[in-house]
């Protein structure tokens, strides 16, 4: 008996905004025996995307043809008058692409779920601009780190050792970084810091503001930051003035509140005020493994990277009323394509209550509920497990999804192409 | 198979300066003569070029797209429908990547390199390459501060040279890329590290045991070495402050010896003192120029006007920064460069813009050879690429010249000699040489800029109009690979372009050398890093390098 045919190979992890591309997997024989380097989301994001027994394509629940469920949906997206297509971050960039070719030839409103996971953390400030790094930078130069209502620990478990701020790291470094957290409540990551600083999230905009202010030297009235941590924000203030390089890491919990974009701005304001002084950088941490793929394709392609309509033939953005969550709320949408997103899971109430009456396409590697609820859904194969492609690092890097395994479904890239294949009004190119 | 026929043509590379002549196209090249019968465009009267080389703009990468993303009211107010054939878009001075090539196109470009890529960012340029249809494009990888280079350069000795030498190589075989761009070496490292700078050639640059002319000569010279089609591509130190012709000069004699292509000279042109007020050394750098016939430069034009300064020189944007107040966006990437972007805008009745404008038409007007010192406005820095009709207009006639001249700060003219009887009027055959044969020849690309037989077919048809502005603006013909891709003016075909990178041999036990310094400096795999996938690198033309001296 010939000995099974073993083979190691290289994968990119796409569980987080971290695309870990140092996963090894080993098959036997083609199919998955292990999978080393893999955080717990990892695993989760691994196991959900195995390929799993059940059919391709089912209309209303039941195993369909390819072809019909294909043909369906094309019809159900050339007979609406306002579509949406959302979701994308757990896709890769090429999928991204076909989506918003999808959604340009059919006049959809598109978003990408990462501002609806992760707040406007992608949007920066078009009034402050933004000053962020790759991760190298910030593991070999930050000399103080400000963890900033985010829990890396547990969202982006392997983020920390990466950037050397865990807490073994730090102390080979003999003390010379520090790791400092702001946050409400006891978190892992805390547990990790050098410091804490307590502060409610509805303190968050007031405490980046007076922060603002130290760092410009510009007089506080008492009695209007008497709330605040003020002299742990002061000391942080002073130490962020006088190093030479320092990062803030931040999260959904800042801008996925209410008031999110004022927070956003608010850091972004900080991190170039402090610049004067300081070299500061600011990296938002995102949740899912291509959000910032999805905004940079839609930012390439249409010049804005969320919120754009093509209604009226050309791209158009107001993410004030052209978010998924807003345009399902007003229930200003009539069909939906959900690509790569459990939007049931994802969108807050209002909208959910819309889209659950809505005609749903979904195309997704995971069987999810927004799949069990869609009229024609499609369990297509995994990017960066089956198929290739590229995915951007929530830092920027853009990084290759491998595929380390076969499958003998259509990709998402591929399902949307011959979805747009079927359109009336295929786009040009 | 398509017979331009009866046009003036001007193809410099060739000798040819506005002969009557026929232009034959066949299987996407230019033939020396087709069978009569062939498909026939009647060009008589009109002028005809090869098509526009761009040798340095920024179209496309994380520099260009967080550009786009800082400016969302530039393309609210330029908004581009899809139609039956194009993708929709938006423009202003970054627009969208479709966009993008169909202006490229409409303009008569049929060439463009986007000037600054950092490797590590091959792919996400490589994607946006892809969505930028008609234009062949290349694109130039950023080596300059890159922190393993910095060692193999430091530990020169044994070997030392040599792996400079494979690591250039290897770094553009591992990205698609064209040629090595150096920007500010050795001072966006110290930006990186503490806000700082260089300011001479010899500063140190910390913890790393190099200087920036140890840099520029380390690199130029691997550059030469393995024979790449495009020499080194610098950005000096020093760019926008006064007196920096000091450092472009130490520069360009730090190089002397070998090939260099100095990025948008304008802003390196400036006389006064550090901290003073700008002056202009433009004649004394365009003497150079004609006197060294290994160096070559872009002109890097400010043309008044909405622009987008985006660089790799991330000092120059914090200035930038500080002198509007606006926006401003910076981006350090690990262990190679980073990036600032800052929105601006030139105004002819500011002094320092208008002597930057006056300098960029000294260097044109005292020019002794346009085959090296080409057309650019750096786009979009110095302007969008749709201010070259402007610009040429501006070199070809020297009445709205003056005009343009009187209406400018009037300080800032006196400054320089432009007001003494600077009377060239660029012609056409010269105005080909800087748009097309000049940056064709430069960049090394055999089968561009000219219309001899073998060429690619691109060609650009114009009407004669006596408004070289309005001329310029919408060529009445663009052919590309041999499909007429323009007609009257608007877009009826639109093929994607090719990528056009280098192929140059390394020796492979590089890897063995480069696996520590990536170990130490990345955050991705070595495995990871080359680019292999063929969506991303084809089609593409291989320019071979020359094989080694």
């Amino acid at each position: 008996m010939p000995s099974p045919e073993r083979e190691i190979t290289l994968a990119t992890c796409a569980g987080c905004g971290c695309l870990c591309d140092d996963i090894e997997v080993e098959l036997r024989d083609g199919r998955l025996e292990r999978a080393s380097n893999l955080c717990p989301l990892g695993d989760d994001w691994l196991a959900g995307r195995m390929d799993a027994a059940g059919p391709v394509a089912r209309i209303d629940g039941r195993e369909a043809e390819l072809d019909d469920a294909l043909d369906l949906a094309a019809s159900m997206l050339d007979q609406a008058r306002s579509p949406l297509v959302y979701g994308l971050a757990g896709t890769s960039v090429e999928a991204q692409r076909e989506a918003v070719a999808v959604a340009e030839a059919i006049g959809a409103v598109i978003d990408p779920s990462g501002t609806a996971r992760d707040g406007p953390l992608g949007a920066g400030s078009t009034t402050a601009g933004w000053s962020t790094a790759t991760f190298g930078e910030v593991r070999d130069r930050a000399q103080i780190v400000v963890v900033w209502r985010a829990d890396p620990a547990v969202s982006h478990p392997r983020l920390l050792e990466r950037l050397r701020l865990d807490r073994a790291a730090r102390a080979a470094d003999r003390g010379r970084r520090t790791l400092a957290v702001v946050d409400a409540s006891p978190s892992r990551t805390g547990d990790e810091a050098d410091e804490v600083v307590a502060l409610a999230p509805s303190l968050d905009l007031e405490a980046l503001w007076a922060m603002r202010a130290m760092a410009r030297d510009l007089p506080l009235e008492p009695q209007h930051t008497a709330h605040l941590p003020m002299r742990s924000l002061h000391d942080l203030i002073e130490r962020l003035r006088d190093c030479d390089h320092a990062a803030v890491l931040f999260g959904a919990g800042l801008t996925a509140a209410a008031g999110g974009s004022a927070n956003v701005h608010a850091l972004n304001a900080l991190v170039r005020d402090l610049g004067r002084e300081t070299h500061v950088v600011a990296l938002p941490l995102r949740s899912e493994g291509n959000a910032l793929g999805a905004e940079d394709v839609l930012a390439w392609q249409t010049g804005y990277p969320a919120a754009v309509s093509f209604a009226s033939g050309h791209p158009w953005s107001d993410p004030s009323v052209l978010s998924a969550a807003t345009v399902l709320a007003r229930g200003a949408a009539d069909a939906a394509l959900i690509v790569a997103a459990d939007a049931l899971r994802d969108l807050p109430p209002p909208a959910v209550h819309h889209l659950r009456r809505l005609p749903m396409i979904v195309i997704d590697a995971r069987a999810t509920d927004t799949a069990d609820a869609a009229r024609v859904a499609f369990r297509s194969a995994g990017a960066g497990i089956h198929v290739a492609g590229t995915a951007h690092r929530m830092d920027g890097v853009p990084v290759a999804l491998r595929a380390p395994l076969r499958s003998a479904r259509p990709g998402e890239e591929a399902i949307l192409r011959a979805i747009r294949d079927r359109l009336s009004e295929g786009a040009p190119c | 198979m398509l017979r331009i026929a009866g046009g003036r043509v001007y193809d410099p590379a060739n000798g040819v300066g506005g002969e009557v002549r026929d232009v034959c196209l066949a299987d996407g090249k230019v033939v020396a003569d087709l069978e009569p019968g062939a498909t026939q465009i009647d060009a008589s009267g009109m002028v005809v070029m090869p098509g526009g080389v761009d040798i340095h703009a920024h179209i496309a990468g994380p520099k260009v797209n967080a550009a786009r993303k800082l400016v969302p009211e530039q393309h609210r107010a330029d908004p581009q429908d899809r139609t039956a054939l194009l993708r929709s878009g938006t423009g202003g001075t970054v627009p969208s990547s479709f966009t993008t090539g169909y202006r490229y196109a409409l303009l008569g470009y049929t060439t463009v390199v986007e000037a600054a890529v950092p490797p590590i960012a091959a792919r996400h340029a490589l994607s946006e390459l892809r969505d930028t249809p008609i234009i062949d494009t290349a694109f130039l990888v950023l080596m300059g501060n890159n922190l393993a280079l910095f060692d193999l350069i430091r530990a020169r000795g044994a070997g030392g040279a040599r792996h400079v030498g494979d690591a250039i190589a290897w770094w553009l075989m591992a990205t698609g890329g064209y040629g090595v761009k150096l920007v500010n070496p050795g001072g966006v490292e110290l930006w990186k590290q503490r806000n700082g700078n260089v300011t001479s050639l010899d500063d140190e640059v910390d913890g790393l045991g190099t200087t920036p002319r140890r840099v520029l000569e380390a690199i130029a010279t691997a550059a030469d070495e393995i024979g790449l089609p495009h020499p080194v591509h610098v950005h000096c130190n020093n760019l926008g402050t006064a007196g920096n012709a000091r450092t472009t000069l130490d520069t360009l004699r730090t190089l002397d010896g070998r090939r260099a292509h100095l990025a948008h000279i304008q802003f390196h042109a400036y006389g006064g003192r550090p901290g003073g007020p700008l002056r202009s050394r433009a004649p004394e750098i365009a003497e150079y120029l004609g006197a060294h016939a290994d160096v070559s430069a872009d002109v890097g034009q400010v043309m008044f006007g909405d622009a987008t300064t985006m660089t790799a020189d991330g000092p120059v944007s914090a200035r930038l920064r500080d002198i509007t107040g606006g926006r401003w966006v910076n981006a350090d990437v690990e262990a190679e460069t980073g990036c600032g972007i800052v929105p601006f805008a030139y105004r002819s009745r500011n002094e320092v813009h208008a002597l930057q404008w006056g300098i960029g038409l000294e260097l044109f007007l005292l020019s002794r050879d346009p085959w090296r010192l080409v057309l650019s406005t750096d786009h979009p820095n110095g302007g969008s690429f749709l201010s070259y009709p402007r610009l040429i207009r501006t070199l070809m006639d020297r009445d709205f010249r003056n005009e343009e001249l009187r209406r400018a700060n009037r300080r800032a003219i006196e400054r320089t000699v432009l007001l003494d009887d600077l009377d060239r009027e660029y012609t056409l055959e010269e105005i080909a040489i800087i748009t097309r044969a000049g940056p064709a020849r430069l960049l090394g690309l055999r089968d561009k800029g000219h219309l001899g037989e073998g060429a690619d077919a691109d060609v650009t048809i114009y009407d004669d109009r006596p408004d070289r502005e309005e001329m310029f603006s919408v060529p009445r013909y663009v052919i590309k690979g041999g499909r007429v891709v323009v007609r009257d003016g608007k877009l009826r075909e639109a093929p994607p372009g090719r990528l056009l990178r280098v192929a140059v041999p390394y020796d492979p036990a590089i890897e063995d050398v480069l696996a520590p310094l990536f170990d130490a400096h990345y955050t991705v795999g070595l495995a990871s890093y080359p680019v292999r996938e063929p969506w991303l690198l084809e089609p593409a033309t291989h320019v071979p390098a020359r094989s080694a001296s």
